[in-house]
């Protein structure tokens, strides 16, 4: 007999392939494909994670976002770590700089507020990465620039620098911060 | 030549990639009654309607059977000069429920040793017959491959000023 010459991978990609297809997935394509192209790309429109501090929403474009991460054990740098900079942290296998944007924002810490909730923000910006440590990582979405409207108010006054906006989200009003400023504080904390 | 590779039953197909606007998986058409047998009927496809042309009924091979791997492949019929209706701003995008739509490869239609193709009774559409490592394939035109009375029935009209 002459061996099938094709890899066992692509059988079982056949296999699979070769199934119905999901109804929810049909479904869910029918949706996407209905929309403009457009529609997801008109002017202004801006995505951001949302992530919470305490009672605070905050809210960060998306592209800097890297990735979200579990609270993680933060080893602290003798002579460098203060209440901003933790110290670092070894994120599979790579090393981050760790903050506490509490201490950044001059918030309170959180009450009640476990480890298990908190995560690890892994932002990045001008080829520089930090891990910051926030309560709650919500949810990634998009807004309106409808949806913006000056910070002044809402926004306890010590985090109004970081930021340049109040995005109104489903979860409540979030405060826009300017990725820009954020480094700018992050590294003042290392000096 | 870029070419998207596709199975009619066992058979294996190729559309030149230039006339395809998008591949998109083979969400369900909404019937349109007296439409002829192999339109399957149309799609929203991003704010336009586009009918979808079931290749295994146009051949003969009763319904695509349903799935993961059925694809829509959205032709703009435009680049070839045609469009629904007469009016300007008509798309001209048709769909083509195909098998096994799992591949684009490169062909070589001016390949030594492929076959110009059988003259074959009702499709104008079907080319030449080319060799790959896979087998032989089959590229189609898909402006050409529609038969006159279904195209008729779309209201396929030509683009220029005459249409």
């Amino acid at each position: 007999m002459v061996p099938d010459p094709r890899p066992r991978d692509a059988d079982a990609a056949s296999r699979l392939l070769g199934r119905e297809p999901p109804e929810a997935y049909l479904a869910a394509w029918q949706r996407a494909l209905k929309a403009r192209l457009d529609e997801d790309q008109r002017d202004g429109r801006f995505s951001v994670g949302l992530f919470r501090l305490g009672d605070e929403l905050f809210a960060v474009p998306t592209e800097t976002v890297v990735e979200v991460h579990p609270l993680a054990p933060v080893r602290s740098v003798p002579g460098r770590t203060g209440e901003v900079f933790r110290g670092l942290v070894s994120l599979r296998g790579e090393i981050h700089l760790c903050a506490s944007l509490h201490a950044l924002f001059r918030l309170d810490e959180a009450q009640g507020v476990s480890a298990e909730e908190q995560r690890l923000l892994v932002v990045q910006n001008d080829g520089q990465s930090w891990a910051l440590i926030v309560d709650e990582v919500l949810d990634f979405e998009r807004f309106d620039p409808s949806d913006l409207q000056d910070a002044q108010v809402t926004v306890t006054k010590s985090a109004v620098h970081f930021t340049n906006g109040v995005v109104r989200t489903p979860a409540g009003p979030a405060a826009r911060v300017d990725p820009g400023r954020l480094f700018e504080g992050l590294g003042r904390s290392l000096q | 030549m870029q070419a998207v590779v596709f199975h009619v039953g066992p058979e294996r197909f190729a559309i030149d990639t230039s006339s395809i606007a998008e591949v998109v998986p083979g969400i369900p058409a909404r019937p349109v009654p007296g439409a002829p047998e192999a339109v399957t009927g149309v799609i929203e496809y991003r704010g336009i309607v586009v009918p979808v042309l079931d290749l295994c009924r146009l051949f003969g091979r009763g319904d695509c059977p349903s799935r993961l791997s059925n694809r829509i492949i959205v032709c703009d019929l435009q680049r070839a000069g045609r469009r629904w209706g007469e009016q300007q701003e008509d798309a001209s995008y048709l769909g083509v429920l195909a098998e096994n739509v799992t591949r684009v490869t490169t062909l070589d239609p001016d390949a030594p040793g492929s076959h110009p193709g059988p003259a074959t009774e009702g499709f104008d559409g079907l080319g030449r017959i080319l060799r790959d490592a896979d087998g032989l394939v089959q590229l189609v035109a898909v402006e050409e491959l529609v038969p006159a009375d279904v195209l008729q029935a779309l209201r396929l009209q030509a683009s220029g000023e005459a249409g």
